[in-house]
């Protein structure tokens, strides 16, 4: 990849994450970046292609991060983990919001191709989540997805708007308790 | 109506009253009631464009952060902002995914939260006005701009601490990190005094953290535990620091 394109991918996402996607504009983001909207464009042809590149990165970043915690635990034991690392994520000091969270609620229209990736983005992460339940031979591993996606998505929109909140602490003990509501079943 | 005006509509909120007898019992019939509501006729294909911030709702959330008071709840407002956060998400799942159920796997989430909100040993998490006192404090902070160079100079707004660079120690641990890291550390943190830096704001870190940044970053006091200065090294990623020379800087030539 170009390292122009990757300053440029790098610039706005740090941009889009502390000032927000729509009042982030491009002749800032080039400014920051060093360089010309002739060569952002080169790259991203609109300011909706950069959206989608960052979106795009954000979330493998995230879920690369994620993998590569819980490679250390066993199969079967990786779903009562995932909100100790959701946690440590949230936690840290540069944590500033979830991609798709933040720009679902920018783009709320559903036909708006950023709202459409960031659905499919949410949709993917609950399909993972749902992968560990069935690792860990709950029966109903959709149904415990839908569950403990909506609580990490209501906990990092807490969290995104009021670092140390609390909200990923609650959310991981009813987590525990959804979890160990589901194996007994 | 409005479908976006739904949530906070007369409707609902004396649906929700007549639900139950008990805080908890009209907090959760929400989910039953949109359940009910997404099936009526008409309904299926209109209900769009919720998942907007849960302030265009302030009648519901006022309503729910009450029951969450009534309830017990550590932290009311967080609570009532979560579950009205996961109505709207799960009601939009299940329109688009009629399947997957998603208002009953919401109100099952949402029963849990309930239960560790009200657990009473849970409620060392956290302060209870917490939640609504750190925005307030962000507000009124903004950012912060320090300057190690101008302590001396502009000592009545800083905090007492920070007046007087303090001469640096290293703290005892059972821990000990690679000598070359801590000198790095010192190097690092010595040569910030020869410079103009803007520090970052304390109160967005997590308490866990914040120990950690004022000891060592503000105080000058270098940690010989390995694990801490990870973290010192993280936090210093965010510190901007400018070491031109001001005659330099201000040069036009």
């Amino acid at each position: 990849m170009s390292v122009l394109r990757e300053k440029i991918l790098e610039t706005a996402t740090d941009l889009f994450k502390t000032r927000g996607i729509n009042s982030t504009g491009v002749d800032l983001i080039v400014d920051v970046a060093g360089t010309t909207k002739m060569t952002l464009y080169k790259y991203f042809h609109t300011k909706e292609a950069l959206i989608m590149a960052v979106l795009q990165k954000s979330q493998q970043d995230f879920q690369a991060w994620l993998d590569s915690k819980l490679d250390s635990k066993k199969s079967s034991d990786k779903i009562k983990h995932l909100f100790d690392f959701i946690e440590e994520w949230i936690n840290s000091p540069t944590f500033n919001g979830i991609g798709f969270i933040k720009a679902s609620a920018e783009f709320p229209e559903e036909n708006n191709p950023i709202h459409q990736l960031s659905s499919e983005q949410s949709n993917e992460f609950r399909k993972f989540i749902s992968q560990l339940a069935r690792e860990a031979n709950i029966k109903d591993a959709n149904g415990l997805a839908l569950q403990l996606s909506l609580l990490f998505e209501g906990a990092a929109q807490a969290e995104q708007m009021q670092r140390g909140c609390g909200a990923i602490k609650y959310a991981k003990e009813a987590a525990k308790i959804l979890i160990n509501g589901a194996a007994k079943q | 109506m409005s479908d976006t005006h739904i949530l906070d509509s007369e409707w609902l909120l004396n649906m929700l009253q007549k639900a139950s007898s008990n805080p908890q019992g009209r907090m959760l019939a929400l989910f039953d009631i949109l359940h009910d509501w997404s099936r009526a006729p008409s309904i299926n294909s209109s209900f769009s464009n919720l998942a907007v911030s849960q302030t265009v709702h302030p009648r519901l959330r006022e309503y729910m952060i009450k029951q969450g008071h009534e309830l017990g709840a550590h932290l009311p407002q967080m609570l009532a902002d979560q579950v009205c956060l996961m109505a709207v998400t799960a009601m939009q799942q299940e329109l688009q995914y009629p399947e997957s159920a998603g208002l009953l796997h919401a109100k099952l989430a949402a029963k849990a939260l309930i239960a560790v909100q009200t657990k009473k040993e849970y409620q060392r998490y956290i302060k209870p006005k917490h939640y609504v006192a750190s925005l307030a404090a962000t507000l009124m902070l903004g950012a912060v701009y320090l300057s190690y160079s101008s302590f001396s100079n502009s000592n009545k707004a800083v905090p007492a601490a920070l007046i007087d660079p303090p001469t640096l120690q290293v703290k005892q641990e059972n821990v000990i990190a690679d000598p070359a890291d801590t000198a790095a550390l010192f190097a690092e943190i010595e040569r910030m005094r020869h410079g103009s830096c803007q520090l970052i704001e304390a109160i967005q870190l997590p308490d866990a953290y914040k120990q950690v940044y004022f000891d060592n970053i503000v105080s000058g006091q270098i940690s010989t535990n390995p694990e801490e200065q990870k973290t010192v090294r993280e936090l210093l990623k965010m510190v901007r620091c400018n070491y031109t020379p001001m005659l330099m800087a201000n040069s036009t030539g």
